[in-house]
């Protein structure tokens, strides 16, 4: 991780949070630089001046950038696992809610449990569905696809539902051919807490978040199509408040007009 | 050394983003500065496109050893995160 702090501010940052792995000092905000990520919009007369935008690239072991993510406002960050579920297909450690329904067998959890005002996280919802049953894509035309989802909620923002590729299927019954699932699938969302004081009743109160949502789906065999469902979905999140705590006065970053400049 | 149980061990050596959660709590804070337009702006360049390589770089960690990339990737190679500030 780099930053445009001394390797002062970083050191008592590392010691109060128990980090050990590197955090790289950039203070004259050099590597940000080369990296192209220096936020420009920052007045070079600011105390903030040398900060880049923040985000994550993904390196191969030669150096060459696979992915990157960055978010277009400062406040809002992905969080670490939902970059793990992109980049390796898995993370473990959740919470997870396993519901047998007619036809299907879904588990679903979010990627992180406990979460901070401007945190990106991704709702996952694995699917298994019987030899010989399918449910219909979202591209479907003439039959109710499966969807994923949430509740509207000013504690949260959600991305669109992220579904996988479909299987495409002939039905010889009714000689025609739709896009489905079948067998095991994965359906994902990313949610972004609100930034700003608005979770704050809440981190006041039980520090509980709750998202809501819902499955709606239709369940078809090689011979029969089954009534739509509709599966309520929830998902208990527990929130944090940010932590403001400072490094000493004596180290903490200077306005460059004060110091000269850097 | 403790790391959250979602860190998959394979990744150990190049998992430099373990600590993001922890940093997210360090920033997003503008409560000592008026809010100002710029400070919402969007990124004018998310830098360095998929598929180029990195620039070479080194600095100072936080025990003050200098690092550069073959000092922190792994098998995999890295996560790089920059973050505005570890004080906010």
């Amino acid at each position: 991780m780099i930053t445009y702090d001394s390797a002062e501010i970083l050191a008592d940052f590392s010691k109060r949070r128990n980090i050990t792995l590197p955090l790289l000092a950039d203070p004259k905000s050099e590597i940000i630089r080369a990296f192209g990520v220096l936020n420009t919009s920052v007045p070079p007369t600011h105390l903030w001046y040398g900060v880049p935008y923040p985000g994550t690239f993904i390196v191969d072991q030669n150096g060459v950038v696979k992915s990157k993510y960055f978010e277009d406002l400062y406040s809002e960050r992905y969080s670490a696992p939902t970059i793990l579920l992109r980049e390796f297909g898995s993370v473990a450690g959740t919470r997870q809610t396993t519901v047998r329904a007619d036809h299907l067998e879904l588990n679903y959890y979010s990627t992180r449990d406990v979460v901070r005002p401007g945190l990106r996280l991704t709702l996952v919802a694995d699917f298994q569905l019987p030899p010989k049953m399918h449910v219909y894509a979202p591209e479907v035309k003439n039959y109710i696809p499966i969807r994923f989802e949430l509740d509207p909620s000013p504690n949260y923002k959600a991305a669109a539902a992220e579904y996988p590729k479909a299987d495409i299927l002939f039905l010889p019954a009714i000689k025609e051919t739709v896009p489905v699932y079948q067998g095991k699938f994965r359906v994902t969302q990313d949610v972004t807490a609100a930034g700003g004081n608005v979770l704050q009743p809440i981190i006041a109160a039980k520090g509980e978040l709750k998202i809501t949502g819902k499955l709606r789906y239709q369940a078809c065999d090689d011979k029969i199509c089954y009534l739509p469902e509709t599966l309520p979905l929830e998902w208990t999140l527990k929130v944090e408040p940010l932590d403001r705590e400072r490094v000493p006065e004596a180290i903490q970053h200077k306005p460059p007009a004060a110091t000269g400049g850097s | 050394m403790t790391l959250p149980s979602w860190i998959p061990s394979s990744l150990l050596p190049s998992a430099i983003w373990a600590f993001l959660p922890l940093l997210l709590s360090a920033q997003a804070q503008q409560g000592r500065f008026q809010n100002e337009p710029w400070m919402t702006a969007p990124p004018t360049s998310t830098g360095i496109a998929v598929g180029q390589k990195i620039p070479p770089f080194k600095a100072p960690d936080q025990s003050g050893q200098v690092r550069d990339f073959n000092s922190i990737r792994g098998p995999k190679g890295a996560a790089i995160v920059f973050n505005r500030s570890a004080d906010w």
